[in-house]
């Protein structure tokens, strides 16, 4: 299923056919499959992915369920505006300085 | 979570979203940006063909990037949160050993069709100012500190060749001698680099100065320049592209020893060192106020020097002051006349071709030598 979708966005983001076939064919192997600005990426991106992947699960609503056990609702509500608020602040800071334009919409 | 609380979040979040769309169109646009050292980009026109073919929303979205309220609040919170999470670069810059900021170049952003043009293009540039003696044409190579200080880099670093690309320029130089300085800028026991800049530092601009004057068989000596810190607080170019809060200050230093003597940039009054540059965020135009087409300037010594250069020249060029008679400087960037018939009509007696390879690498103006 994710394959999928992994492949299917390959398809949406490139902008003509010999782009996609390239990106297509290096995602599958052609050209090597470890080099070192493959390393260095995975290197880079490796905490990240773990940081996504725990996030998927409920780890982290389990663990902030126990910070705030036993607190009353105000403080529990306190608590979780401002980590959303710092949440969406890192999310506009993001978006805001990086010189990738993430909205593909954009180019349509 | 009760429906109050989600109404608490609700009404935190369209207030975030629509204080700074507001606060977007109240607050009047910045032409200047102090901190990257650049112009920032203005409401774009809106014109039928330029929607059409999407200049119009690529400028619409530099636009709103550039003006966007808090900018650099929200670009170093950013660089905060992929620090946290490990990254070692972040926006082309590496977050390296020993508290260095070091400018990224990769392999891909290597043209090596324009390395090898331009290396034909010094190359005929000294053939054709054939009044020069060919040993007093010298084009000096200033490494990156992604290469000085590549001890310092995250493992794997997708760097550039940078050696084969030096191996080529020197090679490639039959109508004149090549000066590659990284061995100097390795040795120097002091900072060659600065920690927040991608420029060297006057330590790393002497180094070269010396190597260059050997080339002349000059031995000068470092001492007699009198250096002094004159700033404590600067913070570059490469500060700029990540805000970290906890970045180091860098040192200024200029060599005191040196008179400050008044040149002409560009046609008008300016002096070695200007020192209202100290007052600003880019300290390091306190070397000649910037960079200019055509600068000239007075020395104290014999013969007329023309030097072709990039920015890192700046804060090389007051050694030299003593050494000649005449120094000109062009930055082919500006300059829009033609260098041969500059040299011819100044008599030049020396040539100095000075660029850091990062700037060579991607250089379209070294063309204009051949004018």
């Amino acid at each position: 299923m994710m394959l999928t979708v992994i492949v299917g966005w390959v398809i949406f983001a490139a902008e003509d056919f010999g782009r996609m076939g390239a990106y297509l064919s290096g995602m599958f192997g052609a050209g090597g499959l470890f080099g070192t600005e493959a390393l260095y990426a995975l290197r880079k991106f490796c905490p990240l992915l773990v940081f996504f992947a725990v996030g998927c699960t409920d780890l982290p609503s389990g663990l902030a369920g126990k910070f705030v056990k036993g607190a009353k609702p105000p403080v529990r509500a306190v608590v979780s505006n401002i980590f959303l608020l710092a949440v969406f602040l890192v999310c506009i800071g993001l978006i805001v300085g990086d010189s990738y334009n993430p909205f593909l919409y954009f180019r349509f | 979570m009760g429906k109050k609380e989600n109404l608490v979040t609700v009404i935190l979040f369209l207030a975030v979203i629509f204080g700074l769309g507001i606060a977007f169109f109240c607050v009047k646009d910045r032409a200047f940006s102090e901190n990257e050292n650049r112009y920032l980009a203005q409401t774009p026109k809106l014109a039928a063909r330029d929607l059409a073919s999407g200049v119009y929303m690529e400028e619409m979205d530099g636009y709103v990037s550039d003006q966007f309220v808090l900018r650099d609040f929200f670009m170093g919170t950013a660089s905060e949160y992929r620090k946290l999470l490990g990254m070692r670069d972040i926006e082309g810059v590496y977050l390296a050993d020993g508290g260095y900021l070091i400018q990224k170049t990769e392999s891909r952003d290597v043209d090596t069709e324009l390395v090898k043009q331009n290396i034909s293009y010094i190359n005929k540039f000294f053939e054709s100012c054939d009044s020069v003696k060919k040993e007093r044409k010298v084009f000096m190579i200033v490494p990156t500190a992604a290469l000085v200080l590549e001890d310092k880099l995250p493992a794997y670093a997708p760097e550039f060749d940078q050696e084969g690309i030096i191996s080529e320029i020197s090679a490639g130089i039959s109508e004149g001698s090549t000066l590659d300085v990284t061995g100097e800028l390795k040795a120097a026991d002091k900072q060659s680099f600065y920690k927040t800049d991608h420029h060297w530092t006057t330590w790393g601009a002497v180094e070269a100065y010396l190597a260059y004057s050997r080339l002349y068989e000059r031995n000068p000596a470092a001492e007699e320049f009198g250096f002094e810190t004159v700033s404590t607080d600067f913070r570059g170019s490469l500060y700029s592209k990540v805000l970290l809060p906890d970045t180091a200050y860098d040192e200024i230093v200029l060599a005191k020893g040196i008179e400050n003597i008044p040149a002409i940039c560009d046609g008008e009054g300016c002096s070695l060192y200007d020192y209202g540059s100290l007052a600003k965020k880019d300290k390091y135009n306190v070397f000649l106020g910037g960079n200019y087409g055509r600068v000239d300037i007075e020395g104290g010594g014999k013969g007329t020097l023309l030097i072709i250069k990039d920015s890192f020249a700046n804060s090389f060029v007051p050694f030299l002051t003593k050494d000649y008679e005449k120094i000109i400087m062009l930055d082919m960037r500006y300059y829009m006349g033609s260098a041969k018939t500059l040299a011819e009509a100044e008599g030049v007696t020396d040539i100095l071709v000075l660029y850091n390879t990062a700037n060579f690498i991607s250089d379209k103006n070294i063309i204009k030598l051949g004018l």
